[in-house]
């Protein structure tokens, strides 16, 4: 447990007035308050620092025991007495900023102040608790099917339904499963972000596939049966004679799922690459050159 | 009207120690709401979230009401900014092998 130096987190003198320390404290929060800065875990992190700060330096009885034992917290050991009768004294109420419980402040704060302590103003006001964010690292082949899956998050495991379809950084909102309420309010959201790393030899947009297959030259001009792969399995395909390359195929409905809509595919799209025979014999060069003056 | 889902202004003010004058400044700054039925002024549940913020701006963040305006409005421009990187981003995607 590290010793914090609060005045120096608010910027602020060791002699600096209520006033400045308040300016100091709501200049700071404009600029790192997870209101405004949303999902940025080094603003938030910045935020709880600068907000244990203020509950320290703004409060004159945690102010007087911090400058008096701050630097030497190990002694705080002394005020056990004291605060074990604060504690008692101490009403419910609690600060609200942006959804933070007593784990949110350091061990340091916790050691000194036994937690947030209370505030004058919003008194015993219910809030929602704070909304979580968390990111999910997913395969594209995990979405193609609604499936469920059970998460841990701040140590509580919930299972949850991942829709086929989902898309790579949409967000899903998982209602009452972020930071508790504050003083009984209602618990705060989860937000779910997708991380989806494509590793299959299909290109996808939203619902919609693509895929190359390289076809023989003699496929190509006299046309056949050519067996592909798509997401859920192979498929026979018919290729008409005279293929040319680049050629693009729609085979509708093979596509990805299109989200939260039951069994409603996107297309997958083929494109032929011809590739040409290499190390020609010398009778296929004849031939080759025979057909050439044919044209 | 169905009421199910609307707190009526006078208990979210108790609820959350404000002034009404507050929510009825919000509303002038069309940053919410309000539903008028028999004479009582409500506010949709789906709003709270929000006017917690605008709350938690003014009070705690001493941001006036025009400041809460404008922080509002960029907010909003940076939510859609950030659906139109990860669209772009999944597109970009798509283009590189």
């Amino acid at each position: 447990m590290a010793f914090i130096d609060y005045y120096n987190i608010l910027g602020i003198a060791k002699t600096a007035t209520e006033k400045e320390i308040k300016k100091a404290y709501r200049k700071l929060a404009r600029k790192y308050h997870p209101d405004l800065n949303p999902n940025n875990t080094e603003a938030e992190k910045k935020f709880k620092e600068v907000n244990e700060a203020n509950e320290v330096l703004s409060h004159s009885e945690n102010r007087k025991k911090y400058d008096a034992y701050g630097k030497d917290w190990q002694h705080a050991e002394a005020f056990e007495q004291t605060k074990q009768q604060q504690h008692s004294q101490r009403s419910t109420q609690q600060q609200y900023s942006g959804g933070f419980s007593d784990s949110d402040f350091s061990d340091f704060f916790e050691s000194m102040f036994g937690g947030a302590s209370s505030r004058q103003s919003h008194a015993n006001v219910k809030f929602r608790g704070q909304d979580f964010n968390a990111e999910l690292h997913l395969n594209l082949k995990d979405v193609y099917a609604t499936h469920k899956r059970t998460l841990t998050i701040n140590n509580k495991n919930i299972r949850i339904t991942i829709p086929a379809g989902v898309e790579n950084g949409q967000v899903i909102k998982i209602k009452g499963h972020g930071g508790k309420g504050i003083n009984n309010g209602p618990n705060g959201d989860l937000y779910i972000r997708f991380s989806i790393t494509n590793n299959t030899t299909f290109k996808r947009d939203k619902s919609n596939l693509y895929t190359n297959i390289n076809l023989d030259l003699y496929k190509a001009l006299l046309g056949g049966n050519v067996t592909v792969n798509t997401f859920d399995g192979k498929v026979k395909l018919y290729v008409k004679p005279e293929t040319q390359n680049e050629t693009k195929v729609k085979l509708k409905g093979k596509g990805f799922p299109v989200y939260k809509k039951e069994n409603q595919f996107g297309d997958l799209y083929i494109t032929y690459t011809i590739k040409m025979p290499t190390k020609l014999t010398n009778k296929e060069k004849e031939l080759i050159t025979e057909l050439a003056k044919l044209r | 009207m169905n009421t199910t889902d609307l707190v009526s202004i006078q208990q979210f003010c108790t609820h959350y120690s404000v002034p009404e004058s507050f929510i009825t400044s919000l509303f002038d700054y069309e940053l919410i709401e309000i539903i008028i039925s028999e004479e009582q002024q409500y506010i949709h549940v789906t709003q709270i979230k929000n006017i917690e913020k605008f709350i938690r701006f003014h009070y705690e963040m001493d941001i006036n009401l025009e400041g809460l305006d404008a922080v509002s409005n960029l907010l909003k421009q940076v939510e859609s900014l950030k659906e139109e990187i990860v669209t772009l981003n999944n597109r970009l995607n798509f283009y590189e092998d």
